[in-house]
């Protein structure tokens, strides 16, 4: 009596564990699912929403969209809000262009009708415009600058949330010696890189552009290879700091990942072949929590490097617009009347083009980051 | 425009023509001449300054840009234009140093109306915390 009874709850218990396992089996969705509850969107959500980039659509919306199928990040759409925003910054360049224009004009206007002798009162009058142009290009200047630092905040905070989200899909996937490696080394350099852009190259761009305006109020003052020094020393501070992230968190990624491997391969293959019967369910169903995690992680990473994207682009438009206006403008006043400052303008739209480029170089940092962490699979 | 320069050229002429004939009996009047010549030619084109000017305001309405800059540009050419003419006047009637007087308060009146401008630059220079 006891042995049969023993039998037949052995046997429910095998179906039972039969049953459980064909329903994870066929829902794969289910899983997906299950797991993406479990994430924390909620900062991230609201980071996105406060964005004004989408009003309705979050991060979780579109990663979900990207999982089910329904929402493919549409290429037109992307295009669409970059396109507006451009032309909106490039209105309001032209005006910028037409102020420093019209007061070429009058310094041109002086120039050329009044007696070209030292002393003069027309003289005095060219240095006032000069000065009235040389504050109009500051104004500008810092505008940019804090546009530029404004940016580069917002993409570390995003990196700051996403990060997370990112690490803990890959901790699903068993990589615990890569995410803490990766985790810890990017933070750390994100940190430390942002503080010396922000402390170190925009300071310099700063003072070289002021320099170089300084120079071109008189043609005795010649101070452009100063000028130009500190604009290249910013550049190559730059590369450096680009090129020492890459190593770091590739390097990390290609030292780990065999180790995590190596750790997870023993234990798929411990618990399929040495817990008898329940064993092999067990490691198909870890198969199906590793598909779904993976899965997850690539639609994150890749909503993550969209918004991104967005994020960089829009003030890289604004800056690049105005950077272009001012080259614009060198180019029609040329003609005018000859002076130094007016070649500097083309010397400051270069300093601001270089600007955006600093903001650039930092979301492509963080895009081969995330492209990096998406590369990792099973 | 085609008659105010002939205008222009037939009041320098009939001035100076006036001018050589009386200095032969007194040279006084001769100077006072010149002066009345080249304040009837400024004013002459003076108008077509005014509407050059006017032009460029209505234009910068037009495109909605902060105006005070530039209207304080336009006053210290106009100052500057005006002032040089003097200047001249005073040289030629052998005054130089009251034409360097005018160059002067020409210069402190310039200097006066940049105050603005002025300030709003070290206000800048104030206001980056880089």
């Amino acid at each position: 009596m006891i042995k049969k009874t023993l039998f037949f709850t052995l046997i429910l218990i095998f179906f039972n564990s039969l049953i459980v396992h064909a329903t994870t089996d066929i829902s794969n969705n289910e899983a997906v699912t299950d797991i993406i509850n479990e994430i924390d969107f909620s900062d991230i959500d609201t980071f996105t929403l406060g964005l004004n980039l989408d009003q309705k659509k979050s991060f979780s919306y579109y990663v979900r969209g990207i999982i089910e199928g329904t929402e493919d990040l549409e290429f037109d759409e992307v295009l669409n809000i970059l396109i507006n925003k451009f032309f909106i910054e490039v209105r309001t360049s032209i005006v910028l262009m037409v102020n420093i224009f019209i007061i070429l004009v009058l310094t041109a206007i002086l120039k050329n009708m009044v007696p070209k002798e030292e002393g003069t009162v027309s003289q005095i009058a060219v240095y006032v415009c000069y000065i009235t142009m040389i504050g109009i290009l500051l104004n500008n200047f810092i505008i940019i600058i804090d546009v530029a630092k404004s940016a580069i905040d917002n993409t570390v905070l995003f990196m700051n949330l996403l990060i997370p989200i990112l690490i803990v899909t890959l901790a699903m996937l068993g990589k615990i010696t890569t995410t803490v490696m990766l985790g810890v080394a990017s933070m750390g350099s994100i940190a430390i890189i942002v503080h010396i852009i922000k402390l170190f190259v925009y300071p310099c761009l700063f003072i070289s552009s002021v320099i170089s305006l300084i120079s071109g109020l008189n043609n005795k003052i010649k101070l452009d290879s100063l000028a130009k020094f500190l604009r290249n020393t910013a550049i190559a501070v730059c590369g450096v700091l680009f090129s020492i992230f890459l190593t770091i968190s590739s390097l990390k990624v290609v030292s780990t990942t065999s180790i995590d491997n190596l750790t997870l391969n023993v234990t798929k293959t411990s618990v399929g072949k040495f817990i008898p019967v329940v064993g092999n369910y067990v490691e198909g169903g870890m198969d199906i929590f590793f598909s779904s995690a993976l899965l997850i992680k690539n639609s994150v990473g890749i909503t993550g490097i969209v918004v991104l994207l967005l994020l960089t682009l829009i003030p890289v438009l604004k800056i690049a617009s105005i950077g272009l206006a001012i080259k614009v403008t060198q180019v029609i006043s040329e003609p005018l009347f000859e002076h130094e400052i007016i070649k500097k303008l083309g010397f400051i739209s270069s300093t601001i083009l270089t600007i955006a480029g600093v903001v650039l170089l930092i979301s492509i940092m963080f895009i081969f980051y995330i492209g990096i962490i998406i590369k990792i699979s099973v | 425009m085609d008659t105010t320069i002939l205008r222009v050229i037939l009041i320098g002429f009939t001035g100076i023509i006036l001018a050589t004939i009386i200095a032969q009996y007194k040279k006084e009047y001769s100077l006072l001449i010149v002066t009345a010549t080249s304040i009837l030619i400024v004013l002459a084109v003076v108008d077509k300054l005014m509407i050059y000017f006017g032009a460029i305001n209505t234009i910068l309405k037009e495109i909605n840009i902060n105006m005070d800059y530039i209207q304080l540009i336009i006053k210290i050419v106009l100052i500057s234009y005006i002032c040089e003419f003097a200047v001249d006047i005073c040289n030629d009637s052998g005054y130089k140093s009251v034409g360097n007087k005018i160059k002067l308060s020409a210069k402190i009146i310039i200097l006066y109306l940049t105050l603005p401008i002025l300030y709003s630059l070290i206000e800048l220079i104030r206001s980056i915390s880089i």
